[in-house]
């Protein structure tokens, strides 16, 4: 009995050794849908035995994670600041970075909407509330509807950042839990108005808007107003697993999977 | 044990009491953030509370941190919910830099010469061989998403608790809705020149270079913007401060400082980790102008420069780190108060060459190097009604104090060797370095020679939060 119990566990620890662990941590605009399909894709190109721990807690928490060895990559919707590559440096971490896709979050209305364009300026006083009827800015008569994601996502704080100068939403608005789901209240509602991941701006009774003419498609990712470049950073001498994963990422079938969850390729 | 159980409750209800205001702050963040419409029926669902459960801080109990270094840090803030609406963060700061120094030149000078050489050299030495160079503590927080409060007052460490205030380092409120444009009005410290901008809880040596101090105009009280970030490389700034270096707040009577700056990121263009190059403009309208000392603040005077420019270049990558810095200082000729007496000045120009190149040899172990060459106009002695001219000093710390050394000179060349062992980044390291350096052109008093020739070792701790 006891023979065989110790081969049991001698197999179970080979089999644990065998199997390497790749720790990502950080983002989760990218760590929520993206790298999970990503790790899925690159279990099932011929490498079983990476084990994935992902934990998406905010870009923040990449750098700290990697700086203590916690994590052998970190994912990002920014770039790096220069007191977390400081930090990463003194503990002999010299990161090194790896954009990966953009991110574009596209203006939507119902697809009644004679509007095609909104400037910047426009786009921060609908969502400010300061604007509230669509007559004010050339449309048809009707209190405007604002479509948001939810305070627990990273996108609500992105948004505020990137289209609303910081300032808070109107206590009006409407907060849902999804990118399928605001566009179709916005579908649903001829004074609506929301923001979506580029792959859902093309949903059925929903219009995406051009902002200062610049047409939300991927080829526009580098001059349209709300696109930015996220990231995966690791060590300059990554591990062997590591390595295989940012180069698998980088490759067409990486990319290819980059455009069906919904960000431009790089 | 008894007393114990009586006392600690009545201890711990001044912290219950702020722990429930906090609470109830958040609570009520929680109640506007959420105050849209939730959707819990049809095609939204209803999202989590957010606030409540994302405050962390050492008034909630709640360290945060994935080691327990970080998590020792982490006690430093107070509070902190990025979904709270109107309060985001409450955190302490300060930091406490410890050295010893030792040199020769002529003769052997140490901490306890400085310490003999001036009541304001005398107000930061521990016992005779170690000074409290850096001593400040205080605070910042972030409210509304787009506000900064923050605040450190210098710390005087050898007056006994009941005198610890020695005067506001800085205090200022900042808008901040994006990284290019940064709005302050408050008092903080002009950060002319690229060591000036790096602060000295991270700058790589133990004091910075001497025509950066020469040119350094202190602690100010004014209003600046700056910003970075545009069309992706350009980085900016623009202050307007009162001249008077004073224990508290300007009263904008003695004249203007004027700072500009324009710099470009070049990171991406050269695959570097970071590489920034810089031009700085500063006019300063009272040159020279001086407060007088009150008890426990020693007031340095406004450089004597009417102009000063600097072109920086500040690159890393990987390992290796290198930054480089010109600067010169147009002099001022004329007349300033200094401790409410008209005194005559004479400036010359100067003109500054630093080179700082730094390499980890191995984890947390950096070898730092520096260059400094600095010249001026010629030393000239009074001649009439004409005062002597002022030109390069040779450093407080710590040249000044070896024997017969000459006070001024007019080319000074600095070598400098160092190791720093970072235990916790810039929070917590351990700094070692010797220098080398050279003053010339003097005109040497009694028992004095026309040069300085000497290295100073340094030792020394650094720490902050």
């Amino acid at each position: 009995m006891k023979a065989i119990s110790t081969l049991i566990a001698t197999a179970a620890l080979i089999s644990m050794t065998g199997a390497q662990t790749l720790s990502l941590k950080g983002s989760d605009t990218l760590g929520a849908k993206l790298v999970p399909q990503l790790a899925e894709a690159f279990k099932a190109a011929g490498n079983k035995g990476v084990k994935f721990e992902i934990a998406a807690e905010g870009s923040t928490t990449a750098f700290p994670a990697l700086a203590n060895g916690t994590a052998q990559i970190g994912m990002s919707s920014r770039k790096v600041k220069d007191d977390e590559r400081t930090f990463c440096r003194t503990k002999g971490v010299y990161i090194k970075e790896h954009p990966i896709c953009h991110d574009m979050l596209v203006v939507i209305v119902n697809k009644n909407s004679p509007l095609a364009n909104l400037t910047k300026a426009q786009v921060a006083k609908i969502f400010t509330g300061q604007i509230k009827d669509w007559s004010e800015i050339g449309g048809a008569p009707g209190k405007i509807s604002i479509y948001t994601r939810n305070t627990s996502s990273g996108t609500y704080k992105d948004w505020q950042k990137l289209a609303m100068g910081g300032r808070d939403y109107p206590s009006s608005s409407l907060k849902m839990a999804g990118n399928e789901q605001i566009a179709q209240e916005v579908a649903k509602n001829k004074n609506g108005i929301g923001y979506v991941g580029l792959a859902y701006s093309k949903t059925p009774g929903t219009k995406a808007l051009t902002i200062d003419g610049v047409e939300p498609v991927a080829a526009n990712a580098k001059k349209y107003a709300y696109a930015r470049l996220c990231y995966l950073y690791a060590p300059d001498k990554p591990t062997a697993e590591a390595q295989a994963f940012l180069d698998f990422v980088k490759s067409p079938a990486g990319q290819a999977i980059v455009q069906k969850v919904g960000f431009i390729p790089n | 044990m008894r007393r114990a159980q009586h006392t600690h409750p009545h201890i711990m209800q001044p912290m219950k009491s702020i722990q429930r205001a906090l609470l109830a702050s958040s609570l009520l963040g929680c109640i506007s953030a959420q105050a849209g419409t939730e959707l819990s029926s049809g095609t939204g669902t209803e999202e989590p509370a957010a606030a409540s459960g994302t405050a962390t801080g050492l008034l909630l109990g709640k360290l945060t941190g994935e080691t327990a270094w970080d998590r020792a840090w982490s006690a430093f803030t107070l509070y902190k919910d990025d979904n709270n609406p109107i309060l985001q963060e409450f955190s302490l700061q300060g930091r406490l830099q410890v050295q010893y120094a030792d040199g020769h030149a002529g003769g052997h000078f140490d901490i306890e010469d400085f310490k003999r050489g001036s009541a304001a050299n005398e107000q930061t030495v521990w016992g005779d061989q170690f000074e409290a160079r850096r001593a400040r503590f205080g605070f910042k927080s972030k409210w509304y998403q787009n506000w900064k409060f923050e605040g450190q007052i210098d710390v005087d460490t050898t007056s006994g608790v009941d005198d610890l205030y020695r005067d506001i380092y800085d205090l200022y409120v900042t808008y901040a809705p994006s990284d290019t444009l940064n709005v302050s009005v408050g008092k903080t410290k002009v950060k002319f020149g690229r060591e000036q901008e790096i602060s000295s809880k991270e700058i790589l040596t133990f004091e910075r270079t001497l025509v950066s101090n020469l040119l350094f105009p202190g602690e100010l009280t004014g209003a600046w913007v700056n910003g970075k970030g545009i069309r992706e490389h350009w980085l900016y700034e623009l202050g307007v401060y009162g001249s008077d270096r004073v224990r508290e707040f300007s009263s904008f009577d003695q004249g203007a400082v004027i700072l500009g700056k324009i710099g470009y990121d070049y990171s991406s263009q050269a695959s570097l980790d970071s590489a920034v190059a810089s031009f700085h403009y500063m006019h300063n309208s009272e040159p020279g102008y001086r407060e007088s000392n009150s008890n426990n603040f020693f007031a340095s005077g406004s450089p004597s420069f009417t102009d000063s420019i600097a072109l920086t270049n500040d690159i890393t990558h990987g390992r290796f780190g290198l930054t480089t810095e010109l600067l010169y200082g147009f002099g001022f000729e004329g007349t300033a108060e200094v401790a409410g007496k008209n005194t005559a000045v004479n400036q010359t120009d100067v003109f500054g060459l630093t080179i700082i190149p730094s390499y980890f040899i191995a984890d947390g172990l950096q070898l730092v190097g520096r260059f400094q060459w600095a010249t001026s106009g010629d030393v000239e002695p009074k001649n009439g009604s004409t005062p002597a001219t002022t030109n390069l000093a040779v450093p407080g710390r710590y040249e000044r104090w070896a024997p017969s050394v000459i006070p001024n000179g007019d080319s000074y060349t600095s070598f400098y060797l160092g190791l720093n062992y970072y235990l916790y980044g810039h929070k917590l390291k351990i700094m070692n370095g010797i220098e080398y350096s050279m003053m010339d052109g003097g005109l040497p008093g009694k028992n004095q020679t026309a040069s300085y020739d000497g290295y100073t070792f340094l030792s020394g701790l650094r720490f902050s939060f």
